[in-house]
């Protein structure tokens, strides 16, 4: 059962209590960490997608799924009207160094230029290097242990104001 | 698992109404609705907060009321695919659309799987149409807590419709009623016998019921038990309208939003209507007075002597009679 989550403040208005249109400038929150799981472009294969999903679900997130074939206008209007913490990339057919940095540039085209995105499927290594480059905040090759990509989500969310 | 972020709320308010922008954005438009996605992840994480977000009565003049669209039923029975096509409907109309998706969360993880959006690929850049999915977070009602609020924020950037899809529901989660202006009931040919649609609970409340998958079977039978067992001894009384679809052929659909059209035409002009909105408004006062009060009694509870809760645990003093201590000296507070 989902516990009751307290809010601090960091800038405390003066009564304590936020009663109406008092102004609160900077409300520190706690959140349950929402993720997108996508796949771009021309790629049926969504078993691995899938299996993120559900291991994700499982570590304590709300994972959004958005089916196949997506574009990259898709992905970034869904991940910024979800308001997720993460945007996880699932793509096998080769399509990666062009399709990952085109969701990055349309996230920032619609508001969702802070949203760190990450990648996996089959990805080779000596793409590795320009992936990051271009933005990805991690890549996920085949044979990746699933707690490496919680480990390494939990990493990328807790580093976010 | 839960992590921390900051919001600066009151220029969160500004971004809603459009008086600023998001920063880096100069369409208004998506700027509005990048600041309502996150004022509804502030609002699902802390509904005690959603005052210092909705209390702002500048609101309240900037947009005309949206008609709020329940859509509940069985898991499995359509629910989404339905919502998809209604959105297609209204936009076919001029209308633009807010949707709002409940799944369930885990009991064990408190994590979820959201998927509803899946059906509802075509309308991902459509700037008139915003889906968003939650999390049911342990509320056992069909919503989330924090969906009203969600319907509310939404409210403010003007959608002519909102639809709010529950959870796939049984029998007696019946939240959506007081919520949705309309609430559409989803069943099944063949989803139960008479003694089924006899049973008390959310079959006796929707406005309007829909017999989706009729192209797998006959949905007569249904639609003659339902007429039965719902229509109103009062006269003056709405009639649920009684419809069969198919979401995978799209029929009926058009039948459903017009019958969606008539049910708000009816509660807008006639007495009845008026009563029933009242009624719809104080049970909202109520559903926010306990999320308001909620975490004050459970302080309360915390505060309890352990003696006492040893007690109650052995059966020899009633937990009604700590409750009923605890709720004198609230009132005696308001009073």
């Amino acid at each position: 059962m989902i516990k009751y989550l307290k809010t601090s403040m960091t800038s405390e208005p003066s009564g304590g209590d936020p009663g109406p249109g008092i102004t609160i400038a900077g409300v520190r929150f706690s959140k349950v960490p929402r993720v997108l799981i996508a796949k771009p472009g021309l790629d049926g294969h969504d078993r691995g997608a899938k299996y993120i999903a559900k291991a994700l679900r499982d570590a304590g997130m709300e994972v959004i799924y958005t089916g196949i074939r997506q574009s990259p206008d898709d992905i970034a209007i869904t991940a910024v009207q979800e308001d997720v913490d993460v945007v996880g990339l699932s793509l096998l057919s080769g399509a990666h160094t062009a399709l990952f940095p085109r969701v990055i540039a349309s996230l920032k085209k619609q508001g969702g230029g802070d949203i760190p995105v990450i990648g996996g499927g089959i990805i080779p290594e000596e793409d590795v290097p320009d992936l990051l480059k271009a933005g990805v905040g991690a890549i996920f090759t085949p044979g990746t242990r699933i707690e490496d990509v919680i480990a390494e989500i939990k990493r990328l969310l807790e580093k976010q104001p | 698992m839960i992590i921390q972020r900051t919001l600066d709320v009151s220029q969160l308010t500004k971004q809603l109404t459009g008086d600023s922008l998001v920063e880096g954005m100069s369409d208004a438009w998506r700027s509005r609705v990048r600041a309502l996605s996150r004022a509804i992840t502030f609002l699902e994480n802390d509904p005690l907060l959603a005052m210092s977000v909705l209390g702002n009565a500048q609101f309240e003049t900037i947009a005309p009321p949206s008609r709020v669209i329940g859509l509940t039923g069985l898991p499995g029975s359509g629910k989404s695919s339905l919502t998809n096509l209604m959105v297609r409907s209204l936009r076919k109309a001029g209308k633009t659309v807010a949707v709002l998706a409940v799944d369930p969360s885990s009991p064990l993880s408190g994590g979820a799987v959201l998927g509803d959006r899946v059906r509802m690929q075509e309308h991902f850049r459509d700037p008139g149409v915003f889906i968003r999915s939650m999390g049911s977070r342990g509320a056992l009602g069909g919503v989330a807590r924090s969906t009203r609020g969600a319907v509310r924020l939404a409210g403010i950037l003007g959608f002519d419709a909102i639809i709010v899809e529950t959870v796939g529901i049984g029998q007696s989660e019946s939240e959506i009623v007081e919520l949705a202006d309309t609430t559409v009931l989803v069943l099944m040919p063949n989803s139960g016998d008479e003694v089924q649609l006899m049973k008390a609970g959310v079959l006796q409340l929707a406005d309007i019921y829909v017999i989706n998958k009729s192209d797998l079977a006959s949905p007569a039978r249904m639609m003659n038990e339902l007429h039965e067992n719902t229509a109103p001894s009062d006269p003056e009384a709405w009639c649920p309208a009684i419809l069969p679809t198919s979401a995978t052929n799209e029929e009926g659909i058009d039948k459903l939003v017009a019958a969606i059209q008539s049910h708000a035409a009816y509660e807008q002009t006639h007495p009845k209507g008026l009563e029933v909105r009242k009624q719809r408004a104080i049970k909202e006062i109520l559903r926010a007075l306990h999320n308001v009060i909620e975490p004050d009694f459970l302080q309360a509870i915390e505060k309890v002597p352990a003696e006492q809760l040893n007690e109650v645990v052995a059966g020899k003093r009633p937990a009604l009679a700590i409750a009923y201590e605890l709720a004198q000296k609230f009132t005696r507070k308001i009073n």
